[in-house]
């Protein structure tokens, strides 16, 4: 299966705007890691040995949980996903259940990075790109000063 | 078993009576031969199925039940971020069904650098030689496993 197709049919909206496979496939890290800058991890409130979560948090999947874990690391809350020089953003999405499934980050470009899963790490030009059954829905925007 | 090998008291004449024919008795030998030379045939065309099968054969039909079973994990498993997600799938309970043999073949694939076959391994062989410091680290992780395979002779180094 061509990998763009398999990308549009994953994530349709995809296929209405512009978006670029940017690595290999790779399983050393997650969404949630990238989203950290952390490509050695597997970021997962599981308690599992296999993966990693910040030390001092709980193991639970709740968007409050995945929100202190972006604090520990100098983000915090904020309204929007526009653009705003001198700071990086990072979104997470929730499936309907209010489970978050996914994290995305903004680049210096105003375009957005996702690892998708246990796959690429793809370009997408709006936070909106990889929304869909799969990740759910943004509900919330943290900033860090870089 | 005949009614002449009956140990109870009787007249001959009831005796006689009793004891199958000669011709009854070869039909039942007959019948018996016949039973054990078509049990003989389904033994032999066993062999010879076997014979048709080398080890080689059966170890690369379980290789490709293997690697076919992987794919398709990999494949339902590609989008996922929860890695309770990834190892609760069909087919990766099935490669661990395939029981420790499969070990070696799960080995090769950490070695290419693949993730979440730790669970499996774990389950398969009861161990754990990942240190609690590396825990998260799949490289790391990959690392103490296959050290592991070699020291046991499970794969090449």
């Amino acid at each position: 299966v061509d990998a763009n197709q398999w990308l549009r049919t994953e994530f349709p909206n995809l296929s209405h705007e512009y978006h670029e496979i940017k690595s290999r496939i790779a399983d050393e890290y997650n969404c949630i890691a990238w989203a950290a800058h952390d490509t050695v991890r597997w970021w997962q409130p599981s308690g599992d040995p296999d993966h990693y979560w910040p030390p001092g948090l709980p193991f639970d999947y709740t968007l409050e949980n995945y929100t202190h874990a972006f604090e520990t690391l100098g983000y915090e809350v904020c309204d929007s996903e526009s653009f705003e020089l001198g700071y990086e953003k990072v979104a997470i999405y929730i499936d309907i259940h209010g489970t978050p499934q996914h994290m995305a980050r903004q680049l210096a470009s105003g375009m957005w990075t996702s690892k998708l899963g246990r796959g690429w790490d793809v370009e997408h030009q709006s936070v909106h790109g990889v929304e869909g059954n799969r990740y759910g829905t943004v509900v919330r925007y943290m900033k860090r000063v870089i | 078993m005949c009614a002449s090998h009956s140990i109870r008291h009787r007249g001959v004449e009831e005796w006689i009576e009793e004891t199958p024919s000669w011709n009854v008795y070869e039909k039942q030998r007959s019948d018996a031969d016949e039973d054990l030379d078509e049990e003989h045939s389904v033994i032999i065309e066993f062999k010879n199925s076997l014979n048709e099968y080398s080890i080689e054969d059966i170890n690369h039909e379980f290789e490709r039940k293997f690697n076919r079973l992987s794919d398709r994990w990999r494949q339902e498993t590609m989008f996922m971020s929860n890695a309770n997600d990834i190892t609760s799938n069909f087919s990766y309970y099935q490669i661990i069904g395939m029981g420790p043999n499969v070990v070696p073949l799960i080995l090769r694939q950490v070695q290419r650098g693949e993730g979440h076959w730790f669970l499996a391994l774990r389950a398969l062989t009861g161990e754990n030689p990942v240190i609690a410091k590396d825990a998260g680290t799949l490289a790391k992780m990959a690392k103490s496993w296959l050290e592991w395979g070699k020291q046991r002779g499970l794969i090449e180094g």
